[in-house]
């Protein structure tokens, strides 16, 4: 399949955006890895993890493909505002570990879960999209993402039962988690340039943004039994959002937490280029 | 090579059943089904499947292949991404080897119906995979639970015998 260029240059930044989203997903819930509340969740929120950069690496190689570059570049070697992934998802959910005991920032176990699993709802819908994309490299390999993504859903769905329905403590801490994270997570539905090109070209079968409808019935089937904070409700059949969503990661504008996270992923590369293990 | 006796596909195929998988060493590569074509021309092509996308033991399997086909000549492999590893691909010989390494093979069948992209409730996977029950394979009881979906490695799920005390591990469906 040959691509117009102004086609290809599309792709490339939207793979590039679904890569960002998942690397950088990955990386923040890989901090878990050891501190998580119980040995169980060290190994399955590590290995959430590892599914996410894994499935950035899948497309980093897609978009390789197409520029003639090299997926590690683009995971390592982009400038800072050259990564498109939503604010939500760059900051540390973990507090930074110090040794005196001295532990800076803010951490809670609940913030972390109800992020992934509302952003594995989130992802759940795209993936299932671009399984009849028609440019087959990407169909073919999200038919493959789709298959380990149900582990995901399952693991946050579980947990989602057990903050919100457990304790009094669990519950408040979800419900706080989630008004700390809405105007984020809305914020996942900012467009990629170029979307609606790809459309046109039946790349893409729905944009970015028309995800928030399926996805808003979603978690309202989610926050509704639990009488939940939901940022949004319906103005006879449209969804009308009542929270102002925070955007601007799809443009490569981000907040302090990614600096922090960019220059952490970022280290060993710069000191040595060409280092391999 | 000798003329006389021309490089076949089957010789490959017989020399990457010799590699074990780098982090479940009791199977082989052809036998967990990654080994998706073979291919012998003026190089041999190799193209193999991850198990899991994410699984850091690919970039192992691929240098072990070109290891040990490096004496019949040139080698290449490739990843695939655009099919899918399930775990179907698994040989009825490799759930054997599972097996004799006491863990336990993944069920038969597609066990988890893809949902449909129109109403996909996430439930639905929980009734099925989650709570699936294995028999264990140290003493055969079915009194068994499992006690987490994710395991040492992407594709296994960790369980525990209730009648023996014994923790042992099965492969996920994917």
């Amino acid at each position: 399949m040959t691509l117009a260029p102004e086609l290809q240059q599309a792709l490339i930044r939207y793979l590039l955006t679904i890569g960002d989203d998942e690397l950088v997903l990955g990386s923040r819930d890989s901090e878990w890895t050891g501190v998580a509340p119980m040995v169980e969740e060290d190994v399955a929120f590590s290995s959430l993890a590892q599914d996410e950069i894994g499935h950035a690496r899948l497309c980093y190689i897609l978009a390789a493909e197409l520029s003639g570059g090299d997926a590690d570049a683009f995971a390592f070697l982009r400038p800072r505002d050259q990564f498109y992934h939503a604010r939500v998802l760059e900051d540390r959910t973990t507090p930074i570990y110090d040794p005196e005991g001295s532990h800076q920032g803010y951490t809670d176990w609940a913030k972390a879960v109800a992020r992934r699993f509302l952003y594995d709802l989130f992802d759940d819908l795209r993936v299932a999209s671009l399984t009849v994309s028609a440019y087959e490299p990407l169909a073919g390999a999200m038919h493959k993402v789709q298959r380990e993504e149900r582990y995901h859903l399952w693991h946050g769905e579980a947990w989602w039962q057990t903050l919100a329905g457990s304790s009094p403590e669990s519950r408040a801490r979800l419900e706080r988690s989630l008004r700390e994270l809405w105007p984020g997570l809305l914020g996942l539905f900012e467009e990629a340039p170029g979307e609606g090109l790809l459309q046109d070209a039946a790349i893409l079968s729905t944009r970015t943004s028309q995800l928030l409808a399926p996805w808003l019935e979603r978690v309202q089937s989610c926050c509704q039994p639990y009488n939940l904070p939901f940022p949004a409700h319906k103005a006879g059949e449209q969804w009308q959002l009542d929270i102002e969503p925070l955007q601007g990661g799809r443009q490569g504008q981000h907040g302090p937490g990614w600096d922090d996270l960019y220059a952490e992923m970022t280290m060993v590369r710069s000191m040595e280029p060409e280092g391999v293990w | 090579m000798d003329k006389a006796d021309p490089l076949t596909e089957q010789t490959i195929w017989d020399t990457l059943r010799q590699i074990p998988d780098p982090e479940l060493p009791a199977i082989n590569l052809v036998d967990l089904g990654v080994i998706r074509k073979v291919e012998v021309g003026d190089s041999i092509r190799v193209e193999l499947l991850p198990t899991f996308i994410g699984c850091p033991a690919l970039d192992m399997m691929r240098r072990e292949i070109m290891d040990k086909l490096a004496p019949y000549g040139e080698v290449e492999v490739k990843i695939i991404y655009s099919d899918a590893w399930t775990t179907e691909c698994i040989s009825e010989a490799g759930r054997e080897m599972l097996r004799q390494a006491n863990m336990v093979p993944p069920p038969r069948g597609n066990l988890i119906e893809l949902p449909t992209r129109a109403s996909r409730l996430t439930h639905r996977l929980h009734a099925s995979e989650a709570e699936i029950i294995v028999a264990c394979p140290y003493c055969g009881s079915a009194n068994t639970s499992q006690e987490n979906l994710f395991g040492p490695t992407p594709c296994r799920a960790i369980c525990y015998c209730h009648a023996c005390h014994q923790p042992f591990e099965r492969f996920k469906t994917v």
